[in-house]
């Protein structure tokens, strides 16, 4: 039980973490424009679920936080209280106080007690200040959570029928069954159900018809189920708002079978669960003859002497199918991480296997057995790009965290920045998007610390008070594309050289092109900053977030004008799971090359060679490109063929040739890791198996031309 | 938990009070099983303010299934039945429940917290 229970707050918590992301948004849009009704009222509903879902999983300090906060925006709601500065900063502490209960420690809050007391104490006197009465806190604490849910259940009834009045509403039919194993995941189905009757007029049908002999039960099992008919002007996010902690542990389904306000009075309710109640089903004509009657004359034993003149449980006895009404099923599922990630296993275990099979078809040419092979491949390739795309997230999720970020830093700093983003419907692989969260975080903290000056400076340059960060997406090929834009101080090149030669980074003589100063600053141990801050400037940051990008076979590129700004660009594959490779041989040995990486290939004749005079040098249609023997680079022994492929790729925007014995062609590649032992080994950036069941290694193409540019660099300047 | 057994008039009075949640559904069932395999008419009352949840709900209505195979009775003491009605109420057990299995639907446990007879 404590296991299930255990579960059931882990489901809590995350979900609990969803909200608390949606309530930062609202806050921070609310910072801007303090009377949005639509952000007030997204503000209480998320706020109305946590509430109600931490008692329901035992977390009471969380229940009586959000009790009080939500108390003051009901206030907020009725126009009784205003959006203050005063009321954003002391809700988003109560986000961070939530955040540290369940253990989401984002802005470095650690739960306490007295801070949660002291917000508490804070949301009163803000209600006192308005002349308004305060709930009494011992109220809350000394009772238990059921009871504090009735006690509100009945204060939020009567004020949701006094609101209801004002506009149309809705009648839903809730089929609502749990699992058999709820209670033991600590979930009390009757809390959803009072939940559900806050939100205006509601009838409960209960089915026991499940319940077995006494003999028979078991008595931790559940086997009630519902059936529910609510008439509220809450749309349907409302309704699976209140099942969003137990959405799956039960089945639900949600229909709306009146739209207008006809079914708002007792009696049809009553009528409607009779019918229920009787046949278990409901036809449309039920619902319409129910309307019709009621608008007529207002009364719902008219409805028996309508234009058929049936009654409703005649029409029924005639109507036979069941129709509830236009059935709204919930459109997307939630699922464990870990469950796709061994999907996306499985997927890859597939890929390889179908790749097996394709070898061994073409060299038995049985032409019977091809056929079956091709199907299998195109239904492998379907399977692969379905279950890839079931993993990529808008990166949208991650941008709006740092709107709070922005906020806390420029109030801290006693600077005035402006945050935008653009792209956030831009996908990424899901673990891409986790593992870019820390790099972007440095980057921001960098810009606003470092680069966005104070606003007296600003105007004094002649720039506006107001300093400007920019996050941008975009796809490029196989990758995306993601801008961190600022117009700050921007980098003063001759300060970075000055720094590097005092920290021994670079020779005094070193000859750096600008694009080669502007990286120094992803060195590490490499900071500019005079002072130590709590927000940058201990000379690490920028080094990590270009491991960080490494790691994920990405490139970062940094460009900037002194006194203008900087733009940061990181360019990251769209998956790490399986990539379209192209495969090469050289010597005995087979690797694999990002195929997004690749422009073309060409040959490359012993005359070319010599043409070159030892250079490794090509030309192509009258461009002279650069190359890199990979045989020398590998030290693979054995005698070169007489012709020899280049493969032409792009590298921080210059063309690079890789020199290979053969290329063989594309190759679904799915990308394992190398172990511990080659953690060090860039320039290797993983392997895969191939369809003979041999392992290529998967190189990685900026790090073997920044490996043997700086490897040429030495000995240019040893020789000097 | 305490049953006693008037053997003259087949009768008994099965006394609970306290907690009545799946905490001690299996020790309930046991003693529901045993009163309704012992006399025709088993009378529940409560010696004392209650805690309910679903579980005791659906135990109850279990009981309640049996007696009616074995054409027993199964009722809720009748000065007692405010004490079952404020437990539900406790426990935010919503109105308007309506049980198909119910004979009574004014006489139901989910309905109105009255007894099953």
């Amino acid at each position: 039980m404590t296991e299930d229970l255990n579960k059931g707050r882990d489901i809590f918590k995350e979900e609990a973490y969803e909200l608390l992301a949606k309530l930062e948004n609202c806050l921070l849009e609310l910072e801007m424009v303090p009377d949005d009704k639509e952000m007030i009222e997204r503000a209480f509903r998320a706020m109305h679920t946590i509430k109600g879902s931490s008692s329901m999983f035992g977390f009471d300090a969380i229940a009586n936080l959000t009790h009080e906060a939500e108390t003051v925006y009901e206030m907020v709601r009725k126009d009784k209280v205003k959006v203050t500065k005063e009321l954003i900063d002391l809700t988003f502490r109560v986000i961070d106080q939530i955040m540290a209960v369940i253990g989401k420690h984002e802005y470095d809050e650690s739960a306490d007690e007295s801070k949660i007391n002291d917000i508490i104490f804070s949301f009163k006197q803000l209600l006192s200040k308005e002349g308004l009465e305060v709930s009494h806190p011992s109220s809350l604490r000394s009772r238990s959570p059921q009871e504090r849910e009735l006690s509100r259940s009945s204060h939020f009834a009567e004020q949701d029928l006094a609101e209801e009045t004002k506009s149309t509403k809705r009648t839903y039919m809730i089929y609502f069954r749990p699992h058999h194993d709820i209670f033991l995941k600590g979930l009390n189905p009757l809390l959803l159900l009072s939940e559900l009757c806050q939100l205006g007029r509601c009838t409960i049908i209960t089915h026991t018809d499940l319940i077995p002999d006494l003999e028979d039960i078991d008595p931790e099992a559940c086997y009630t189920y519902w059936d529910v008919f609510l008439t509220t002007a809450e749309d349907i996010n409302a309704i699976r708002d209140i099942f969003i902690f137990v959405e799956d542990n039960c089945e639900i389904k949600i229909n709306v079978i009146d739209t207008g306000n006809s079914l708002d009075n007792e009696e049809a309710h009553k009528h409607l669960s009779n019918i229920i109640f009787e046949k278990a089903e409901l036809t449309e004509k039920d619902v319409e003859g129910l309307i019709t009657g009621w608008r007529n004359t207002g009364k719902h034993n008219e409805v028996k002497n309508n234009s058929t003149g049936d009654s409703l449980q005649d029409k029924l006895q005639q109507g036979g199918g069941m129709v509830r009404g236009h059935q709204m099923e919930v459109s997307s599922i939630r699922v464990a991480a870990n469950k796709l990630d061994k999907l996306v296993n499985l997927v890859g275990e597939l890929v390889t296997v179908q790749a097996r099979l394709s070898q061994a078809v073409i060299t038995r040419n049985d032409p019977e057995m091809l056929l079956i092979a091709e199907e299998i491949e195109r239904l492998t390739d379907d399977l692969r790009d379905s279950t890839m795309n079931v993993r990529l997230v808008p990166i949208g999720t991650i941008f709006n965290r740092f709107k709070r970020l922005v906020r806390d830093l420029s109030n801290e700093l006693g600077k005035e920045v402006e945050f935008t983003t653009r792209g956030g419907e831009t996908e990424l692989d899901k673990n891409v998007i986790e593992k870019l969260n820390d790099p972007l975080v440095h980057i921001i903290r960098n810009s606003i610390d470092h680069g966005i000056e104070p606003p007296a400076n600003r105007e004094a340059s002649g720039k506006s008070r107001r300093g400007m960060v920019h996050l941008s997406s975009e796809y490029s090929g196989a990758n995306v594309l993601i801008k961190i834009r600022d117009d700050g101080a921007g980098i003063d090149l001759k300060e970075i050289r000055k720094d590097a030669i005092e920290k021994g980074l670079i020779r005094e003589d070193t000859s750096l092109t600008e694009r080669d100063i502007l990286s120094i600053i992803f060195s590490p141990g490499f900071s500019t900053s005079e002072k130590v801050t709590k927000v940058s400037g201990r000379g690490v940051g920028l080094d990590v977030v270009k491991r960080c990008i490494d790691t994920l076979r990405g490139t970062v590129d940094i460009d900037s004008k002194k006194g203008r700004g900087m733009i940061i660009t990181l360019k990251i594959p769209l998956t790490l799971a399986i990539i379209e490779g192209l495969l090469l041989k050289v010597g005995d040995n087979q690797y694999i090359l990002p195929l997004s990486a690749v422009e073309e290939c060409i040959e490359l004749t012993r005359q070319d060679v010599a043409g070159a005079h030892g250079r490794h040098i090509v030309n192509v249609r009258g461009r002279i490109i650069p190359y890199i023997r990979l045989r020398d680079f590998l030290n693979i022994d054995g005698t070169m063929p007489d012709i020899e492929q280049i493969v032409i790729t792009e590298v921080n925007g210059k063309k690079v040739g890789l020199a290979v014995d053969h290329v063989i062609g594309e190759h679904q590649t799915v990308i394992k890791s190398l172990g511990r032992i080659y953690r060090d080994v860039d320039v290797l950036s993983g392997a895969t198996i191939l369809g003979n069941g041999k392992v290529a290694i998967i190189l990685n193409i900026p790090k073997i031309v920044e490996y043997t540019e700086s490897k040429e660099m030495t000995m240019v300047s040893g020789s000097a | 938990m305490n049953l006693k057994v008037d053997d003259s008039k087949k009768e008994g009075v099965l006394t609970i009070g306290g907690t009545l949640t799946i905490q001690r559904s299996t020790a309930l069932k046991e003693i529901l099983l045993k009163a309704l395999g012992q006399v025709d008419c088993v009378k529940i009352h409560f010696d004392q303010a209650i805690e309910v949840d679903l579980a005791f709900l659906q135990l109850f209505c279990a009981a309640h299934k049996t007696s009616l195979r074995k054409n027993k009775k199964l009722q809720i003491e009748e000065n007692q039945i405010d004490v079952l009605k404020k437990a539900f109420k406790d426990i935010g057990f919503p109105q308007f429940m309506k049980c198909k299995n119910s004979d009574d639907s004014n006489h139901c446990v989910w309905s109105s917290g009255g007894s099953h007879e």
